[in-house]
């Protein structure tokens, strides 16, 4: 089955679920502050609550602390315990500066035990509002229907990632919404499907739809209306009028077996939307559509566009990816061939240590065979768990170059997959070649288990860092090359720290790279480098130097 | 499960799964219900007849005017099945079609934003409604309530992007709900930047409103509202909270509430117990108000260096139960004992919540079929096998004390060969119901095996007619449930003897074995309401003599509870057979009679 997207979709649903639905027991507590100012322009925002959260993905990302700007816009955030943390202000109706597009998750800081760290300051601005109503094309309110605000120029603030209303892009009852927290800037607003997205449309689907239509009722996107937001301002009565929907399509087809081409039934079936350029398969859905007795399936709702439909399978089976066009009528006659797919099996190692806990996690970890196949479509990929006796079986795999990947969904970051060896002999890449149905044994699939840490500190030489700007730490095997899969990555925090832990001794490479937004738009990059000798249970301190006065626009 | 994830993925990752575990053990699922005369669709064909081949439930969706509505999502699940689920939009004329349907009970579900189904204010609260193949059904449609208003909090300032949550605490019939535990998922809306909130599509009844507390649906940060205690509409706290009316289609506005905006505590610990050492299952943690089983906050535990944490913030002072639940298997579910604590101006730390496993009740159904005469239909077994539907229900012993609702009801549908097993149950007395696969069917007998037969599995005890006793974490095996067709219907009017008298209106009917021997046998005992016209209407009635009996009724003011037939006690059936042989109203109904037109008089 296509596993990355579930593995996407539980990462999806980690980060996506309550921060403090995921809770540490008994909060440590520490003697270290936090401190800084608030502003809005020059003057002081009284009242914003400023949290500071786990810096890192953690499964439990609960907030640690929690304070209230006062009427000089200062806040103090006390008790805190060492660790890496992000601060954040939740401001829902003021905006920071810009540092990627779905707006910052503050500011990451390194602290020390009992340390105190000062200016932590965040200037922000008053966000703008839009509202109005969508109407059809008899004048009646269009119900929870989603919008989509797109920036026409590339905004220089950026909403903060700790505040999110779930229901603000769709319409109410009375087909009315309301946007707040949008930065000031200049966008296009519109509601419906569009012409060449290709779009699938999940769960149970009207057969009716609204091709895309922008304010105030446009469906040329070159004619959409240009709304302006302005720092605490309000743009009113910015309506939409749609106008008649639009009628999917059904599409009707069977699976058959590649050898015996027998009907095979209770299969599900996913179907997603095809880019013949980059001859990829985007979102897809699956789930509501199964084969019956007969084999055959039906796909309601189905817009205007290319699309590939598969079997989303489990087993040992797997099928290439069908390809169909929707234009202006039902679409029959798609037929899927479920062939038997190749298995590996093997056994996996762990080098580094013989503690029996850290052995027993193994079985926690879950390994996946990404394979690039020759047919279109995303990497096939399939999950296998790892027995307590270290065997693994993945099976139902397409031919291509399958690479092994492990998961951790606990992030124990000090076990890694270091390498994977066939019959003895180390694979390049982890990648083991399959052919049609094959049979692959004899896999032995090294994992390291590291306990030595970098402590890191960036200095820069002939400049600054402007606010957003953000810096990011990889970290290679000495030697390899700067394009390979780094060993792990890292950020550094508002004053340059980082800290790398779980590595396995050995020679390294740490790269660092600046991201320095601009407001004309494209970033800056500065990277520096360093190598460092790193040894088990053991901290190394490290500086790399970023001359800032380098750097290039990508 | 009743929602329309059941059209999800067949696998969910292991968290989402915990998710619908949770709304399964949380949300008004199928399992609640307990009468078993369950609502039913109009048969357009005979459900038998189909054998046990696939079949078809058709049906419309109509508006509030009962015009058809074109293009609505409707949503098909099975009843304790393996079922996946589906969905289709309606056509022109409403119509919808589900095709290919194995043998089995299928619930369906319309969705249209800010719609709800139309809301049947005479019907039993406890029953399920559900569809067999070859059945037609009708779902109406209509606007539900509004409510919108600000929150503000105590200097008068706007409070923005904090859950508004609604809590339907009475029907509008001012019926006090059960299972309030399962409101918190419904539909929390977000204030905006002016702090004005507006709640849509709520079913009629009275609603406690709430901000703020340990909010399990904020996705994305810890939110605005994060480690403050809710605050009740107006201003208040749970116990001095206001109600608010909703109507059907009707606005109420300017429902303001102050934001008290005080810190709460938090309640932390760990979860031991379980068995899942690759992390494949979730556990979530309830918090609930004791005594009341008033739903407080959840969350779920995760894993650090090895231990399952979890901690709850927002906590107000109060006394509380905590209970943490997660699975064992697909399945199966394990429980902690739930946990009496108590908040008092102050954090909790350390809480230890042991999972241990839960109980099940199993058996056998057989069937008794009657060769095709007048009045019965003739049936294929296998079908009615799988249209038949075992539900369980806790007896609360006190109650004074409501215990927690998670694991107090179960259901299962039976396998081909009659079998039957009822997971995930805590300890307690259970009442035992079947739902016959159609009218002209009635539970004959019911065997309970004996807590003196003692094996190792079986944890039933001795317990009332009709209910099963299981000690928590046993299994209750060897139940035997025998079905038979022949079931009669009585339909009838109950007439005023002296000219001008009004019938009560809490007047039931009830009907008593004649047979003294019988005297006992609360299957062949059953009551019904009579309708403001003075008719009344029994069906699955086991064939045999009866005595009728009239006799006021005093409906409970609240339905924490689901009704109890007065059979059910002992002290009932005496009171009963009493007042049946005084009155002296005796009847016969041969297999399958459908005796109609029965007039009683009432002095």
């Amino acid at each position: 089955m296509r596993s990355l997207a579930r593995s996407l979709f539980i990462l999806l649903a980690l980060s996506l679920l309550p921060a403090h639905a995921f809770a540490q027991t008994a909060q440590k507590t520490g003697t270290g502050i936090i401190s800084g100012h608030v502003a809005i322009g020059d003057k002081p925002a009284e009242g914003v609550v400023v949290i500071v959260v786990p810096g890192e993905p953690r499964p439990d990302r609960r907030e640690v602390a929690r304070a209230v700007t006062d009427y000089e816009g200062n806040y103090r955030l006390m008790g805190l315990p060492a660790g890496r943390f992000n601060v954040v202000p939740l401001a829902p109706t003021l905006v920071g500066p810009a540092d990627n597009t779905y707006g910052g998750s503050g500011r990451f800081l390194i602290l020390g035990e009992g340390e105190t760290v000062e200016k932590i300051d965040f200037n922000m601005a008053r966000a703008g509002v839009i509202t109005g109503r969508v109407t059809d094309a008899d004048g009646r309110p269009v119900v929870e229907e989603r919008l989509q605000l797109t920036p026409v120029d590339n905004p220089a603030r950026g909403r903060f990632g700790g505040f999110y209303n779930p229901y603000m892009y769709q319409t109410d009852d009375r087909g009315v919404y309301r946007l707040y927290g949008i930065p000031a800037g200049r966008y296009t607003l519109s509601v419906g499907v569009s012409p060449d997205e290709s779009m699938v449309r999940g769960g149970v689907v009207k057969r009716g739809y609204y091709p895309r239509t922008f304010y105030p009722g446009e469906t040329d996107s070159k004619k959409a209306g240009i709304i302006e937001v302005t720092e605490g301002g309000e743009a009113k009565d910015i309506n939409i009028r749609l106008g008649r929907q639009s009628q999917s399509f059904t599409v009707r087809g069977r699976v058959v077996s590649a050898d015996g081409g027998s009907p095979v039934p209770n299969l599900i079936i996913g179907y997603g939307g095809y880019d013949p350029q980059q001859k990829v398969i985007s979102a897809y859905s699956y789930g509501q559509y199964r084969t019956n007795a007969r084999g055959e399936f039906k796909v309601d709702g189905v817009v205007p566009g290319r699309f590939a439909a598969f079997v989303w399978s489990e087993n040992e089976n797997y099928s290439d990816p069908v390809m169909f066009e929707v234009t202006d009528a039902d679409v029959s006659g798609v037929e899927i061939k479920l062939k038997r797919g190749a298995t590996i099996t093997g056994r996996i190692q762990l080098e580094g240590t013989t503690d029996k806990k850290i052995m027993a996690h193994l079985t926690k970890i879950i390994l996946g065979a990404s394979v690039q196949t020759a047919s279109l479509g995303p990497p096939e990929t399939r999950q296998a768990t790892i027995e307590p006796d270290g065997s693994f079986r993945l099976t139902g795999l397409p031919p291509g170059r399958a690479q092994l990947v492990m998961f951790d969904m606990q992030s124990q970051k000090n076990i890694r997959l270091l390498r994977i060896e066939r019959d003895g002999a180390p694979l390049p890449n982890n990648i083991i070649e399959i052919t049609p149905g094959a049979e692959v044994v004899n896999i032995r699939v090294i994992f390291e288990y590291g306990s030595g840490t970098i402590l890191g500190q960036v200095r820069l030489e002939n400049g600054t860092l402007t606010e957003g700007a953000r810096l990011f730490v990889s970290v290679l095997k000495a030697g390899d090359d700067e394009n390979s899969q780094p060993v792990t990555y890292a950020q550094a925090d508002a004053r340059g720290r980082f800290i790398i832990d779980g590595l396995v001794a050995g020679e390294y490479q740490v790269i660092v790279q600046a991201q320095i937004p601009s407001p004309a738009g494209q970033a800056k990059f500065v990277r520096g480098k360093q190598g460092v000798t790193v040894s088990n249970g053991a901290e190394t301190e490290a500086t790399i130097t970023l001359d800032m006065s380098e750097g290039k626009e990508q | 499960m009743t929602d329309s994830s059941s059209l999800c993925p067949g696998r969910k990752p292991a968290l989402l799964s915990l998710l619908f575990i949770t709304l399964f053990l949380l949300a008004p699922h199928v399992a609640m219900a307990q009468d078993e005369r369950s609502e039913r669709g109009r048969t357009v064909e005979d459900a038998g007849a189909s054998g046990g081949s696939p079949g078809t439930i058709t049906g419309r969706v109509v508006g509030e005017d009962g015009r058809p509505m074109n293009d609505v999502p409707v949503v098909i699940y099975g009843f304790y099945s393996s079922f996946a689920g589906r969905g289709e939009a309606t056509d022109s004329a409403g119509r919808f079609q589900f095709k290919e349907l194995p043998p089995g009970l299928y619930g369906l579900r319309a969705t249209s934003p800010s719609l709800i189904e139309q809301p049947d204010e005479n019907r039993n609260p406890w029953d399920v409604k559900y569809f067999r193949p070859g059945e037609a059904a009708q779902l109406t449609l209509v606007r539900g309530g509004v409510v919108t208003g600000a929150v503000m909090n105590s200097q008068g300032e706007p409070v923005i992007g904090v859950f508004v949550r609604p809590i339907r605490v009475r029907d509008v019939q001012g019926r006090r709900l059960s299972m309030e535990s399962m409101s918190p998922f419904f539909m929390p809306r977000m204030t905006d930047d002016r702090g004005i909130y507006r709640l849509y599509g709520l079913l009629p009844g009275s609603y406690l409103l709430v901000v703020g507390g340990n909010n399990p649906y904020y996705f994305g940060g810890g939110g605005m509202s994060a480690g403050d205690v809710p605050t009740y509409y107006p201003s208040s706290t749970r116990d001095t909270a206001s109600e608010v009316l909703v109507r059907a289609g009707e606005e109420t506005t300017g429902v303001d509430i102050r934001y008290r905006g005080e810190r709460g505590h938090t309640v932390s610990g760990t979860v031991s117990g379980i068995n899942d050492s690759r992390g494949r299952f979730g556990v979530g943690i309830t918090l609930l108000r004791a005594g009341t089983g008033i739903f407080e906050g959840q969350t779920y535990a995760t894993e650090v260096d090895g231990k399952r944490v979890f901690s709850l913030s927002g906590v107000p002072d109060g006394e509380y139960e905590i209970i943490s639940q997660g699975n064992i298997e697909r399945d199966e579910a394990a429980a902690s004992v739930p946990r009496r604590i108590t908040v008092r101006g102050a954090d909790v730390p350390g809480l230890q919540l042991d999972l241990s496993p839960l109980s099940s009740i199993s058996g056998r159904i057989t069937l008794e079929p009657l060769k095709a005469q007048e009045g019965c239909t003739a049936v294929n077994p296998q079908t009615a096998m799988l249209q038949t539907l075992v539900r369980v229900r806790r007896e609360e012993q006190d109650k004074t004390r409501l215990q927690p609702a998670a694991f107090s009801t179960g259901g299962a549908a039976p396998n081909e060969q009659g079998e039957f097993l009822v997971r995930n149950l805590s300890g307690g007395l259970f009442r035992m119901s079947v739902s016959a696969p159609a009218s002209d069917w009635y539970v004959r007998a019911a065997s309970f095996p004996a807590a003196t037969q003692g094996a190792k599995d079986k944890g039933a005890t001795l317990a009332p007619p009709g209910t099963v006793s299981v000690k928590r974490g046993e299994r209750a095996a060897g139940i035997n449930i025998a079905l038979a067709q022949g079931a009669a219907s009585l339909k009838g009017r109950v007439v005023a003897q002296a000219e001008g008298a009004v019938i009560p209106s809490n007047l039931r009917v009830y009907l008593v074995p004649s047979e003294r021997e019988r005297a006992d046998d609360v299957l062949r005992y059953d009551e019904a309401g009579v309708s403001a016209d003075g008719s009344f209407s029994f069906t699955g009635l086991a064939p045999g003599r009866y005595l009728l009996l009239l006799r006021p009724y005093s409906p409970p003011n609240d339905i924490l509870q689901p009704p109890r037939m007065l059979a059910w006690d002992e002290e009932g059936r005496k009171t009963l057979r009493r007042e049946a042989e005084a009155a002296n109203n005796g009847l016969e109904l041969k297999p399958c009679q459908q005796l109609k037109d029965y007039s009683v008089s009432f002095r």
